[in-house]
């Protein structure tokens, strides 16, 4: 039933590019709270504090006791699917794009009924099913009923594809490929079925380690970049931007150490040139051709992924100074996500740990090894997941931080 | 259709017959007769609900003077008489799909006040944003039981003459769907029937018509019902 042997033809350069469209994006303030835990790729539905009852679509007051008490909480994704239909006609601009599309009414187990897509891969009803929240193109987050067992090509569904931003057959843009992290990075993306990967090195005068390795990998294409270089970043946007499907942005410089240990502001300039200016200089001159190519074909323009650290929610003193490039990052992301969303670019904000890498070597087990970080990028954008947070350092402190801010900030002071 | 095995056919049965009935209905927007191949024929919209199961929306309006039989009598004014009204929202709300609504609690109650069993009702007009929801309501409101809509439509005949008038100004399959303004299609085209003023659709001899109602904004599941009984003034 998927399209599992389609693959991008070459675009025909005369043909004008279909221009994105979204799908339906209002939401009230309460009914964005299905949104936050997608985003972060959990399902939640309000569930009542006095009696227990799951509410979909969610509401400001409990459907049964009027409770206003309504937390999001996880639930099981299991349901049985009691009806389905195939739609031909939309006067919605981005479904009338992409008809027929697949919808089905679902009972969760957890209790209510659903409206969700339906993956292709779903039996006629009466059948069992998984549903997922996931981000559609306007960012927000819609319910999606998926195949009971998982699937080699389950991504491979047309309209799965819409909700994610599977690598497999497409273009990648890895700005720094002479980090662990970058080179595990590489290797995912080949692996998931990325068509190219460029990936950037700074200072092509120097072989680094790993170089050759890449290399070997048929779909690398090494290119010289600097990121803190605004005309090197300007000249490979000019040369492969209207072509890059999904950018990571991974080149980062880390020091330790906060403001005491050191003298003079050059590492922390340097680590805003990297960390800050140097995704403000991609920003500026991949964003807009990749707005551009939002909607452009079964391959189109997808993802921005940017490589933070968990340190951008709280100060980490002990790392300071990478800590306050990081939260400026973060800062410019929302703005670069904010930026993207009107083109269906979904920006993907990571916030691992402590990477298991020189620059964390006094730090402490559990470190995230760079391939675990790497696999968990490419399930992000697999599954459509905005906000990455992974491993168990950065669960933990994301839980942390949400429950109470201050105490997290008291605790990494102490 | 995969519960009580309705087929296409019988849905079509039904705007076939509402089409005939537009026809001699000058407001009507659809001008042009529809034959049961021109209906099974017509393209998928949402299976399986296809092109001539779907009402289209227009502008209109519709009205009506509520008043008393005295006041109605001393104005001249032709008029038919409420027997009885019923309306419920959020009912069966635990259903997960929606195969009934609250005439089927109320229904018993309706035919009390009009003192006037189902059979006794000379026509109908139902809400018909879809056949299928017509033949809810025929189910719901007791003309035959439940599931038994498919066999109903079968033994039946819909048009203005047929021996169940149904719809008869063409409903909004065939008149249009003015908005909100569209709920009192029914009740209007059954005030005509009842003061004889249907002109070539009149049903012969028409005293007592059935107007029934769904939909409203959907706050949750189990959307509003209403129905109402009239008759005329004689």
């Amino acid at each position: 039933m998927s399209d599992s042997v389609f693959r991008s033809k070459r675009k025909n350069p005369i043909l004008r590019t279909r221009l994105p469209t979204l799908p339906p994006a209002a939401r009230s303030r309460v009914a964005l709270g299905l949104t936050a835990a997608a985003a972060l790729g959990r399902f939640e539905l309000q569930q009542c504090r006095d009696c227990g009852t799951v509410q979909y679509p969610p509401r400001e007051a409990c459907g049964k006791c009027l409770s206003v008490r309504l937390p999001w909480t996880r639930q099981d994704d299991d349901g049985e699917l009691l009806a389905a239909t195939v739609l031909h006609h939309s006067n919605d601009l981005f479904f009338r794009e992409r008809l027929p599309w697949r919808l089905g009414l679902v009972k969760l187990a957890c209790g209510p009924t659903v409206v969700a897509h339906l993956h292709a891969e779903v039996p006629p009803a009466p059948a069992k099913l998984r549903v997922a929240a996931r981000l559609d193109r306007a960012g927000q987050a819609v319910l999606v009923g998926l195949p009971d067992k998982e699937n080699v090509n389950m991504a491979e569904d047309r309209q799965l594809r819409e909700f994610a931003c599977d690598p497999k057959h497409r273009k990648v843009l890895v700005t720094d490929g002479k980090s662990g992290v970058g080179q595990a990075l590489v290797k995912a993306l080949a692996a998931a079925g990325a068509e190219l990967v460029w990936v950037g090195y700074a200072e092509p005068w120097k072989r680094f380690p790993g170089f050759d390795e890449l290399q070997k990998l048929p779909q690398v294409t090494l290119v010289p970049l600097d990121v803190t270089d605004s005309k090197n970043v300007r000249e490979l946007a000019a040369e492969i931007g209207a072509k890059v499907d999904i950018l990571v942005s991974n080149a980062e410089f880390h020091r330790a150490h906060g403001i005491g240990n050191r003298q003079g502001v050059e590492t922390a300039r340097a680590e805003m040139d990297v960390n800050y200016f140097g995704l403000l200089r991609l920003a500026q001159e991949f964003g807009p051709a990749m707005r551009a190519r939002g909607a452009d074909g079964l391959a189109s323009a997808v993802a921005w992924v940017n490589l933070l650290s968990v340190y951008a929610l709280a100060n980490f003193p002990p790392h300071g100074t990478f800590s306050a490039s990081k939260a400026a990052a973060q800062s410019l992301a929302q703005c670069l996500r904010a930026e993207m969303r009107p083109a269906g670019v979904r920006v993907v904000n990571v916030f691992p740990g402590p990477i298991d890498d020189e620059w964390s070597q006094l730090l402490p087990p559990p470190k995230l090894a760079p391939g675990a970080l790497a696999a968990a990028i490419v399930s992000a954008l697999r599954e459509g997941v905005e906000d990455l947070y992974p491993g168990d350092v950065a669960q933990e402190w994301l839980e942390r931080w949400r429950d109470n801010p201050k105490a997290l900030e008291r605790e990494l002071s102490s | 259709m995969r519960l009580h095995g309705a087929k296409r056919e019988d849905f079509g049965k039904l705007c076939v017959a509402q089409r005939a009935n537009a026809l001699r209905y000058p407001h009507a927007l659809f001008k042009k007769p529809l034959t049961l191949d021109e209906y099974l024929g017509a393209r998928p919209i949402a299976e399986p609900l296809h092109l001539f199961d779907c009402v289209m929306p227009c502008a209109g309006a519709d009205a009506f003077l509520v008043l008393s039989e005295e006041k109605a009598k001393g104005l001249k004014l032709p008029y038919a008489r409420l027997l009885g009204t019923i309306e419920r929202h959020n009912a069966f709300s635990s259903d997960p799909v929606q195969l009934r609504a609250g005439w089927a609690l109320d229904r018993d109650e309706l035919y009390a006040q009009a003192a006037c069993p189902p059979g006794d009702v000379d026509f109908v007009q139902a809400y018909d944003d879809y056949p299928v929801i017509t033949l809810m309501q025929l189910e719901d409101l007791g003309l035959c039981g439940k599931g038994e809509g498919p066999a109903f439509v079968r033994e039946h005949r819909f048009t203005w003459d047929g021996d169940f008038p149904l719809n008869t100004s063409g409903g909004q399959l065939s008149a249009g769907q003015a908005g909100a303004a569209g709920g009192f299609l029914g009740m209007v085209e059954a005030i005509r029937q009842l003061t004889g003023e249907a002109t070539e659709r009149q049903v012969p001899s028409a005293k007592i018509g059935l107007v029934s109602g769904f939909g409203m904004i959907n706050y949750d599941r189990g959307l509003g019902s209403g129905a109402a009984i009239l008759s005329s003034n004689e």
